[in-house]
């Protein structure tokens, strides 16, 4: 191995370390958990995850280009989308703090954090 | 002799797009992950022949695939993490040369996407938060791009054994 290959592992060594990190910490996630809609950069819905509440099922966008949201059981998902590729409906549900779904081509993106500042500090 | 290197040029940008397109049908788990055996080619160009060689095959790729697939978010996300990443792995090729090996190489280019990939992709949603998933695509570019690099090494050998004329350029 050359000297400039050794840099390039221990680089890699520090990767691997952030992104365990970045794991242990998302999983600590507790209180209610709030998922926050952002489009073009601007929040324009949060709601809460509560496992008992009623099924939400809503639109963002135009009739253009739009994302159906579905929100259920503590979970958050896109299940109908505009976009070219669709990602953010394969994406499926997320529940957890410091995931998140990305519509690229809407420019739309919905994260989940938690209540304790961890998270936000995490993600 | 201008020509044949304008040749091998073309034909280096020609398999890029077409392994290129071929990849794009393969499902990952993430939006925005590749395998990237395209830049086996701008590997292959760096070293054979050079920078501006490198970035030609690149540019082509990257221009010629987008017409292909129509796919203008990839072309925007995907544009400025070739563009970054033939910069860095020419950098380090042409001034480190002796320090690091082809797989490493491709490593680092790997890594400069996946950075300029994600920051595009931020400033496109315009959500830092989006700047996390850059942790998940190192990891899994780094594994890409050393096989990328091995396969790179291997195919330049073979290139300067099969067609010695190819390195005169």
């Amino acid at each position: 191995m050359k000297r400039g290959d050794r840099v390039v592992a221990s680089v890699f060594l520090i990767i691997a370390a952030l992104f365990a990190l970045s794991f242990a910490f998302k999983g600590r996630a507790g209180g209610t958990l709030t998922a926050d809609i952002t489009k073009d950069g601007e929040t324009v819905r949060s709601v809460r995850l509560d496992k008992n509440a009623e099924p939400l099922k809503f639109a963002v966008g135009d009739t253009e280009h739009y994302n159906v949201i579905e929100v259920s059981n503590g979970a958050v998902s896109v299940t109908d989308s505009s976009c070219y590729g669709r990602d953010c409906v394969k994406t499926g549900a997320i529940s957890r703090a410091g995931r998140s779904i990305i519509c690229l081509p809407n420019r739309l993106s919905i994260t989940i954090r938690g209540e304790s500042g961890v998270d936000a500090a995490a993600y | 002799m201008a020509l044949r290197k304008n040749v091998a040029v073309a034909l280096f940008a020609a398999c890029a797009i077409a392994v290129n397109v071929a990849e794009s049908y393969i499902p990952l788990p993430m939006p925005g992950m590749k395998l990237g055996a395209a830049n086996v080619f701008a590997l292959a160009a760096l070293v054979l022949y050079g920078a501006r060689e490198a970035y030609a095959v690149t540019f082509l790729r990257v221009l010629l695939a987008w017409l292909l697939t129509g796919n203008t978010f990839a072309l925007l996300c995907g544009g400025p993490g070739a563009f970054l990443s033939v910069t860095a792995m020419s950098l380090l090729h042409v001034k480190f040369k002796d320090s690091f090996s082809l797989p490493s190489i491709s490593v680092v280019g790997a890594w400069a996407f996946n950075i300029a990939q994600t920051a595009a992709a931020a400033l496109l949603i315009g959500n830092r938060a989006v700047l996390w998933y850059a942790l998940p695509l190192l990891i899994a570019g780094t594994a890409a791009g050393f096989a990328v690099g091995v396969l790179a090494s291997a195919v330049c050998k073979r290139l300067a054994a099969a067609f010695p004329g190819l390195m005169r350029g």
